[in-house]
């Protein structure tokens, strides 16, 4: 039997394929054709796994293209690891085919419609192997995937010798793991896609669904997800009742990759490695593998040092319980969860058909099935990884009724509880409010039901705008994108990434719905509640002022404001604020100041700055 | 961080039996103490009845003065600590000339009061400035010679100092003496439960947790890792910034990125703007157990700590012509390079300096050089600061969205604030929702979307406590709950990845994918079986936060508690990570043993241990099999099921659902196929696996 290592390096590698009709460019949705639909998304998918799967290999192809390098296939960009080249190809298609220069009709002309047949099928099959990432690097694609986009429900158009070789050959794609996603197009005059001869040459059945161009987004984003498997392990529900489970991974918060150094050696850029050793601080000798050990300190004065076989010993529970196993403890009603005790990122939990137990998935169903028509979440106690430590888990049915807007894939969200050690004490100023609060309560009441949002939370209604901001210019300066305004004006950036995040737009689109309701009559209008709160909270302050209760002073020196800062920096009394004052003040306004460690350098920042802003402000 | 002062009384008078017992626990502590590293944690050791002192009026000796507790202190305890066996000597009044435990325990407070004075501000008007343990080892046979002024005063210093008075009775359960001394007991005991409740009468604070405890129970809580302390971190101030509604976001950031005072839109002044100031504190955090650090060992030296150096370098294969290991600028389109089958290509480490080094982004496999001008551009400018993008029922939010580690909420400083929080945490818990926030806790840390949950916070404990831990007076119309919310972070679109999966609901006869109605029906009845919610409370859980109240380190008795949690969520919350504390545990069993144990002279544990690792395998070992033979306390314990029943169902589920166990020649045959998932990567886990557990679906 084979083994692998646990972290199995996957290298995703997809086929957009677009089989090219008269139909494919008329215009379908806002005035758009759906090839343009079918690229813009291809351009959105580049975008996002340049985020989230960077590794990954994607190509464009057309079929049925007059005019192409070979009879079958014409490449928009050929298979490869996700790059700004491709990027830069797609746009250009795309720029030309929106400013009129060049429609797609003219840049992609479709030859005459002709049946599908068995070796297109193995041309594309074969361009996973002969892709330029594997050629130049011999990295194999271990997981490779085509989209084939059609409109045309007559593959074989009825004839029986072109039907089996085509099937034969689909067959065959499941043999040497290639999946292929169909996206059966209805036309643009809205005349539903037959998928009776497609249903005939299809491996899966059900991957035969016709939809709209419309609906191609969603379907897109799920198939192109790669399940990242997190755990797998037995799940015991009762005595002699165990299932196999697997825990995905669903969750993840994107950030920038880190920096990356190179050194610039000509026509490549050659990888910086980091180099680690550990040395005598006094003596400066480097100390071999061999001659270190791990030692956990007690105290100043001694030390406990452990080898890792002893470590492992000791964080081994596998002589108390089974490990990696997880077992369920007891069902409670879902109104008895009380999501403010968990933390981390919860797991999806899946059935695993191939671990250790037969028919997990009829059981994960039943059990799934009874939890939700009950309302009940489960509380587990158990390890996922061999050598973690046992804890307890909350286990959610993605299927309760309340969570049906959210288009979940079906099975339990596995969330951490946690530990008395895990909980960190209160701020010891909490106290009890002390006051009445029965005016105030029925106008935030009023607030909150009507700022309700209908369709709940949805992340994919969310882009994260700081790294969308990151991408986005490190794609405008390949494609050497010129922006309209001034991007290293401050005040110019900061205009011009409010009018970028949504999530900014959401909120001020908030704030002009109330302003509608300002001039309304009625009291109970956003606009009016609002204003009364803000008296009644105002006169909380004047209360304050009265009675002389001023809030206490903070135990820190306060950050200086700009104001502040301008009429001591004109009145040359800078050094009077204290550094750590400077400090955050600077690094409060790093976009445009320069952080520093030392008082005079942060003075000098300033200085800098604000000489020069004078400067701007007499011209 | 808040320090800890810890000072043990030990009784040497000549009827002291179990003194070893009482080295034992300070060990302990001291042992606990010394893990967990904490540098501000202070112990001192006074001694009462003790021969060397030579010095009349006899007080007690000052065995150790305050300092952070050592492993050498702890070595030193067996050497030093000893019974005096010469009988007590009686003045003329009757009281014992060498000093009574009364007088040490003056002493002791003597101490006290120095150590936390010279820790304590010089504007501080209250003498202590953290927290005061004093632990008196006794088995009261030797009169104490509290009298009731004494114990006045006694109590006014401990309240003073917010200290916890401990008493421990060294003798076992059932100890029996001759009548007088029977009689000496009783009526010392007496006088210790006068002080303990005179000081509880004065304070709602630390001093309400003085009690008397048996040494048994005191060395039950110290060796029981079930019953172990948490690491107590002091609460840190992570965000203080506004709360805001309706406010006008886009002119606050052109406010924050300007440096121009003209404010068109003032949000304080505004009259459809809300802002709430409030502070934000840590809520949840994932404590790991202690950390390794790496150290020298060479020939039989003693071991060194080691320093790390970071070098940059690139590698230039040696020998064969111009290939390198590199990343091409642009993508050519590339003759085959053939790949490289030779195994023993060696290569040679070049260092770098600062100066060719170059930073790079990546964009796929594309790398785009960073310059100063272009990283400026890259940043993405964010001012602290909560918006309120809207509302949301709280059972429509999928609290399994959540990511990350919790914050604790609260309002801030001014009435206004206070009462604006709790009054929309008020209306929150009223309509049963949460907020949606757009949030930034860092002024460029980037930004975030989260939920605000609205919750009551340890009103059990925080209720009857004032400020300085005196007792409130409550006014009855006015609300006296303690408010918080709970903010979440909540996943963007790029953070949700949300693959393909097959549904898996649906009924079905005969299916090896979907149960019968006979299964669920079976299932049913078995979910309702293990149902662990509480029957007392038909009414849903309370939205409230409850934290442990533990603010020393050390393993003493807990007064109790009325929670508002059910009973599940409190066996939940109390359990302690045994990752943790078996490790410390084991860790602390060895050195006991080497400590204890080993005679040889001059080495340092340290070196005795790694002399003697045969010793260190069996201490984990014999640490485990005890921890084998407990293996169901492991688990927590959530409810009592009728064991007849839970077989009868679980095994009719069982036949049922039939889950067999496969052998491994059945799964060799089984249908593989290389699907799309892959294995996230996990810090330290490179354990192998199966090739066919990846194959699947």
């Amino acid at each position: 039997m084979s083994v692998v290592s646990k972290q199995y390096d996957i290298h995703e590698g997809i086929i957009f394929v677009i089989e090219l009709t008269p139909e494919l460019h008329a215009p379908a949705s806002e005035g758009k054709s759906q090839l343009q639909i079918i690229l813009e998304n291809v351009s959105e998918v580049i975008s996002e796994l340049v985020i989230t799967l960077p590794g990954t290999g994607i190509g464009c192809y057309l079929i049925n293209h007059d005019g192409g390098q070979n009879d079958e296939i014409y490449p928009i960009f050929e298979l490869q690891d996700l790059n700004l080249e491709m990027m830069k190809q797609l746009y250009q298609v795309l720029e030309d085919h929106v400013s009129g220069l060049n429609p797609l009709e003219k840049q992609f002309p479709v030859e005459q419609s002709k049946p599908l047949s068995a070796s297109l099928f193995f041309h594309l099959r074969s361009l996973f192997y002969m892709a330029k990432t594997h050629k130049r690097t011999g990295r194999h694609y271990n997981l490779k995937k085509i989209f084939l986009f059609t409109n045309n429900d007559k593959p074989y158009n009825g004839n029986s010798q072109l039907r089996v070789p085509l099937k034969k050959t689909l067959a065959d794609y499941n043999d040497v793991d290639i999946t292929l996603i169909p996206f059966l197009l209805n036309k643009p005059s809205g005349v539903k896609f037959d998928k009776t001869e497609y249903s005939e040459i299809l491996f899966y059945d059900k991957d035969a669904c016709s939809m709209s161009i419309d609906e191609i987004r969603q379907r897109i984003s799920r198939h192109k997800e790669i399940k990242r498997v997190y755990f797998t392990c037995p799940l015991k529900i009762a005595n002699n009742l165990c299932i196999s489970v697997k825990g995905y991974s669903m969750f993840y918060h994107e950030t920038p990759r880190k920096i990356k150094f190179v050194v610039n050696e000509g026509s490549t850029f050659k990888d910086v490695e980091t180099k680690s050793q550990f040395v005598d601080p006094t003596s400066g000798k480097e100390f071999s593998s061999e001659e270190l050990i791990k030692a956990y300190p007690l105290g100043a004065d001694a030390y406990i040092p452990l080898n890792s076989e002893q470590v492992k010993t000791i964080n081994r529970f596998n002589d108390i319980i089974n490990i990696p196993s997880l077992e369920i403890l007891g069902f409670r009603d879902i109104s008895n969860w009380l999501p403010q005790y968990q933390f981390g990122k919860a797991s999806f939990l899946s059935p695993n058909n191939y671990g250790d137990f037969t028919h997990s998935q009829r059981t994960f169903s039943c059990l799934l099935q009874s939890m939700t028509k009950k309302s009940k979440f489960a509380v587990l106690f158990g390890t996922l990884k061999n050598n973690a430590a046992p804890r307890l888990f909350g286990m959610i049915p993605s299927t309760l009724p309340q969570y049906e807007s959210c288009d979940l894939p079906q099975g339990f969200f596995l969330v951490k509880l946690p530990y008395l050690d895990d909980l960190r004490q209160l701020p010891p100023k909490i106290s009890p409010v002390d006051a009445d609060l029965d005016e105030l309560v029925p106008l935030f009441s009023n607030l909150i039901g009507k700022i309700h949002i209908k369709n709940g939370y949805q992340p994919q209604e969310y882009e994260n705008p700081s790294l969308q901001w990151h991408f986005k210019m490190l794609r405008d300066d390949y494609l050497q994108l010129e922006h309209d305004i001034n991007i290293s004006d401050p005040l110019e950036k900061q205009k011009y990434i409010n009018s970028l995040d949504e999530t900014k737009t959401k909120i001020m689109k908030l704030r002009a719905y109330v302003r509608e309701t300002a001039n309304d009559s009625d009291p109970s209008t956003l606009a009016n509640t609002l204003k009364e709160l803000n008296q009644e909270l105002n006169k909380l302050s004047n209360f304050d002022i009265i009675t002389n209760k001023k809030p206490k002073a903070p135990a820190v020196d306060p950050v200086p404001t700009d104001d502040d800062i301008i009429s001591a920096w004109k009145s040359g009394t800078l050094n009077g604020f204290k550094v750590d004052q400077l400090r955050k003040y600077v690094r409060a306004r790093n976009n445009f100041l320069e952080t520093a460690s030392k008082k005079a350098d942060l003075i000098a920042s300033i200085d800098k700055f604000l000489q020069q802003k004078f400067k701007e402000t007499k011209t | 961080m808040d320090k800890e002062w810890t000072l043990f009384v030990v009784d040497e008078s000549p009827l002291v039996k179990n003194l070893d017992r009482a080295i034992e626990y300070i060990k302990g502590i001291l042992l606990s103490k010394v893990i967990r590293g904490k540098k501000t944690d202070q112990v001192s050791i006074v001694t009462c009845h003790d021969e060397l002192i030579q010095v009349k009026p006899k007080r007690g000796r000052i065995h150790t003065s305050f300092s952070m507790p050592s492993y050498q202190l702890m070595r030193d305890l067996d050497s030093t600590l000893h019974v005096n066996h010469e009988p007590l000597e009686y003045d003329e009044t009757g009281l014992i000339e060498d000093g009574s435990l009364s007088e040490t325990l003056l002493l002791a407070f003597e101490e006290l009061v120095r150590a936390t004075k010279s820790g304590a501000k010089k504007t501080s008007t209250k003498a202590s400035v953290g927290k005061c343990n004093l632990i008196v080892l006794t088995n009261h046979t030797a009169n104490n010679e509290l009298e009731m002024t004494l114990i006045e005063g006694l109590s006014v210093l401990a309240v003073d100092l917010n200290c916890r008075l401990t008493i421990i009775d060294l003798d076992p359960k059932g100890e029996k003496y001759d009548e007088t001394i029977a009689n000496l007991k009783e009526k010392n005991l007496f006088r210790w439960n006068e002080l303990i409740l005179k000081i509880r009468s004065k304070s709602n604070d630390k001093p309400i947790q003085s009690a008397t405890i048996n040494i048994d129970k005191a060395l039950d809580l110290l060796k029981d890792w079930k019953k172990g302390i948490p690491k107590i971190y002091k609460p840190t101030r992570t965000f203080n910034g506004e709360l805001r509604l309706c406010c006008d976001i886009d002119s606050i950031d052109l406010e924050n990125a300007s440096f121009s005072s003209d404010r068109e839109y003032n949000r304080h002044t505004d009259p459809i703007s809300l802002v709430i100031n409030v502070e934000g504190y840590p809520l949840i955090k994932e404590e790991k157990k202690p950390s390794a650090k790496h150290m020298g060992y060479a020939s039989d030296d003693e071991p060194k700590l080691v320093k790390l150096l970071r070098d940059r370098i690139v590698k230039q294969r040696i020998g064969s012509g111009d290939e390198e290991i590199g990343t091409k600028k642009e993508e050519d389109d590339g003759e085959e390079k053939e790949d490289s089958a030779d195994s023993e290509v060696k290569y040679e480490e070049i260092p770098v300096d600062n100066e060719s080094l170059m930073k790079t982004y990546r964009y796929g496999t594309s790398l785009i050089p960073l310059t100063s001008t272009f990283n400026d551009l890259l940043k993405y400018p964010t001012y602290s600061g909560i918006d309120i993008r809207g509302f949301v029922k709280k059972d429509r939010l999928p609290s399994f969205f959540f990511m990350g580690e919790p914050t604790l909420l609260i309002g801030g400083d001014s009435t206004r604030d206070r009462v604006a929080f709790a009054a929309m945490c008020q209306s929150l818990l009223d309509v049963d929702s949460v907020g949606i926030i757009r949030y930034t806790l860092r002024s460029s840390s980037g930004v975030f979307m989260g939920a605000l949950i609205p919750l009551l916070v340890n009103a059990h404990i925080t209720l009857d406590k004032g400020s300085n831990g005196l007792k409130r007076e409550f006014d009855e119309t006015k609300n006296q709950n303690v408010y918080g919310m709970a903010l979440h972070m909540l996943p963007f679109k790029e953070d949700q990845k949300l693959p393909f999966l097959f549904d898996l609901t649906g009924v079905k006869d005969n299916d090896d994918y979907l149960p019968s109605e006979a299964m669920l029906d079976e299932m049913d009845e078995f979910v309702d079986l293990m149902n662990i919610d509480d029957p007392k409370k038909e009414k849903p859980a309370i939205p409230c936060f409850e934290t442990h109240d533990f603010d020393s380190n050390l393993p003493l008795p807990l007064p109790n508690i009325q929670s508002k949690l059910d009973n599940t969520w409190n066996k939940i919350l109390q359990s302690r990570s045994p990752s943790i504390h078996i490790f410390n545990k084991i860790l602390r069993d060895i050195v006991n043993e080497f400590n204890i144990k080993t005679e040889e002279g001059g080495e340092s544990l340290g070196k005795a241990i790694l002399n003697d690792q045969e010793r260190v395998d069996k201490i984990i070992k014999s640490s485990f099999d005890q921890l084998v033979e407990s293996k169901d306390k492991l688990v927590v314990d959530l409810k009592q099921i009728d064991e007849e029943k839970y077989n009868r169902i679980s095994k009719s589920l069982a036949t049922v659902l039939d889950n067999k166990l496969i052998t491994e020649e059945a799964k060799s045959n089984g249908k593989k196929r290389v699907t799309d998932e892959m294995f996230v990567k996990d810090e330290g886990d490179l354990e192998e696996i199966d090739i066919d557990a990846l194959l699947m679906y």
